[in-house]
């Protein structure tokens, strides 16, 4: 806990010395899945290490082509000259400078758009020792921004759980490249379900550690862990409402689970369902209204959707076996998995039932806070691995083998800078 | 839970450690040689207080094999998981057939409570497996309560997919962990 609170704090010195302007044009279309990525040069003085972060980072948003350096006909930037890139068929140029003192880290980026021979964004990102990892994250974040006029995702982190020895499960937080990644809770218990809260400053989470399924809430910036929802029975799947008012549960308080929402204020309990089955796993909306929810009410488990008092239920979805749901956090489209003869796929539904897909083969769908990509599972136990894929359809990115199971990203990233 | 493994543990600890010496005696052979040393000893002219210790001792022991019955018993009832289908909490005949004895078990001995654990195998989600667990964990619990076994002494927790016996991706390894397991405590 407290070296991963040393790191979070060492984030925190992150600032941006000038922010520029919006992005120029949006030219590139991250609604056209397939489209050809556009070709970057990356032109970076610094460490190695840093700049394969860059590098990783840029190559995730699958939309970008990193231009090998050996094609560079120069290895400087000259003001103003954008022939030379121009030649090579760069459509955009990332030049960087990374300065090392004592105890900072300084890397200064300007993002250039060839085509029109322009700059687009300068910037500098300071950090302290052994973050420059975020420093990098905020770069390849603001060259997306810049060029789709959409947030980027990889200076939020994720929060997942992991299973580490032969019985126990801990929570981590991850970088969303995989690259980076910290332990949270060492109760040698089983930790599960973990998701933020609004402020990006506490993790509602699951854990056994006294015995059975209970609910807690962990202060991510005082280290506090505090029981929310305790007793007989599995309290389980926590889910903050947008507004951070509310957590949506599953509780089987009454002895058979139903989803609940309890008022982190006053602590009051609002039962929301009422079924002899299984109800669990909500998600909310974004703008608070609905909770998407899994039920067997209707014999496997379905994708199930209802106002946020609990009228108005309606089934969603008619796979085989469908569970997961996440709601993304900027539309009306609800992703989840379907295990159909022995196979996963993650597809997605608008919350009216329209439209169901297979966006990927694969489980466990978690969104990023843009609403553009989504990590998810492939393979089991040891095999397991993480990916990262466009909620448009195309290809999927490796991310890490990680035997883990429920992630949520962050919507917080205001730890990194704002770029807006 | 832990409190319940706990008791048992020191049931173990207390009875069989009292009868250390004892343990590799079948509890008939050690009773019959009891007897025997107690008529032995008439013969060899005890006094009546030195025979009463004997016959003391003997029905020490006596309690004591019984106890390590029961305990075998309870292992043995232990050892016997329930299997379900996927994504199913219906109890099968053989189930119920293993329920039978659990419940005859708790009607004799009034003083064992009962830990019904709910497991499921690794696919699906961890959220409905706990809530799946739940359900097999009650599925054993109602049928109990249906033998005349008290809810009072059935305590049920879940561990949805969080605790297999096996970890091999194979419909055999998933049915093992699909179960619900039993421990019985002695209060």
């Amino acid at each position: 806990m407290k070296r991963w609170m040393v790191l979070w704090s060492l984030a925190s010195y992150i600032f941006m010395m000038s922010s520029m302007p919006s992005h120029s044009r949006v030219y590139i279309d991250i609604n056209s899945p397939g489209g050809t990525r556009i070709p970057v040069a990356l032109l970076y003085q610094g460490t190695s290490e840093t700049e394969d972060i860059v590098k990783k980072d840029l190559s995730l948003y699958g939309i970008f082509h990193l231009i090998s350096p050996n094609a560079f006909i120069t290895k400087e930037f000259e003001e103003g000259k954008f022939a030379d890139w121009r030649t090579i068929g760069a459509e955009i140029l990332v030049v960087v400078d990374e300065k090392r003192q004592e105890d900072s880290i300084m890397i200064e980026g300007h993002i250039f758009d060839v085509v029109e021979g322009k700059e687009v964004l300068a910037k500098r990102y300071s950090t302290g020792i052994a973050a420059e990892r975020l420093a990098a994250h905020a770069l390849a974040d603001d060259v997306f921004y810049a060029f789709t006029g959409e947030r980027g995702i990889l200076s939020h982190p994720v929060a997942l759980s992991v299973k580490v020895g032969q019985r126990a499960k801990e929570l981590f937080i991850m970088d969303p490249d995989g690259l980076w990644k910290e332990q949270i809770t060492h109760d040698k218990s089983i930790a599960l379900s973990p998701n933020w809260s609004p402020d990006g400053k506490k993790l509602a989470y699951v854990s056994f550690k006294k015995g059975d399924a209970d609910i807690y809430i962990l202060n991510l910036e005082t280290g506090e862990d505090k029981l929310l929802v305790g007793g007989q029975g599995v309290q389980s799947a926590p889910a903050w409402s947008p507004d951070g008012r509310y957590i949506a549960y599953s509780s089987s308080q009454k002895g058979n689970s139903e989803i609940y929402l309890i008022n982190l204020s006053s602590r009051r309990r609002i039962r929301l369902t009422h079924y002899y089955g299984i109800d669990t796993s909500p998600t909310w909306s974004p703008d608070g209204e609905w909770i998407a929810f899994v039920s067997d009410r209707s014999g496997p488990p379905h994708i199930f959707v209802m106002r946020r008092d609990g009228s108005e239920i309606r089934r969603l979805t008619y796979g085989d076996y469908d569970v997961s749901p996440a709601w993304s956090p900027t539309g009306d489209l609800i992703a989840y998995s379907s295990l159909e003869k022995g196979h996963y796929y993650v597809r997605a539904v608008t919350y009216e039932g329209a439209n169901d897909v297979t966006l990927v083969s694969g489980e466990s769908p978690c969104w990023a806070p843009n609403g553009r990509y989504l990590l998810f599972y492939r393979g089991l136990g040891r095999d397991r691995r993480l990916f990262l894929t466009s909620s448009q359809g195309g290809g999927s990115i490796f991310i890490k083998q990680v035997d883990g199971g429920k992630v949520d990203w962050s919507s917080k990233f205001k730890k990194l800078g704002g770029i807006k | 839970m832990k409190k319940c493994g706990l008791l048992m543990a020191i049931v173990i600890l207390v009875g069989w450690g009292c009868a250390s010496q004892q343990v590799a005696t079948p509890p008939s052979e050690a009773t019959t040689q009891t007897g025997k040393q107690l008529r032995q000893g008439a013969s060899e002219g005890l006094t009546p207080a030195e025979m009463k210790a004997r016959e003391m001792a003997r029905l020490k022991e006596e309690e004591l094999a019984r106890q390590r019955d029961i305990m075998a018993m309870a292992k043995a009832l232990e050892e016997k998981d329930i299997h379900f289908d996927f994504d199913r909490y219906d109890l099968k005949s053989e189930a119920r057939g293993i329920l039978k004895e659990l419940a005859n078990f708790l009607l004799e001995h009034p003083g064992c409570r009962l830990v019904i654990e709910g497991h499921c195998d690794e696919r699906g989600s961890e959220e409905y497996n706990l809530a799946l667990g739940e359900k097999r964990a009650n599925a054993a619990t109602n049928y109990l309560i249906s033998l005349g076994v008290s809810p009072k002494r059935i305590t049920t927790i879940s561990y949805g997919e969080n605790r297999p016996l096996c970890q091999e991706h194979s419909e055999g390894c998933w049915w093992r962990n699909r179960r619900d397991h039993f421990i019985l405590c002695f209060q």
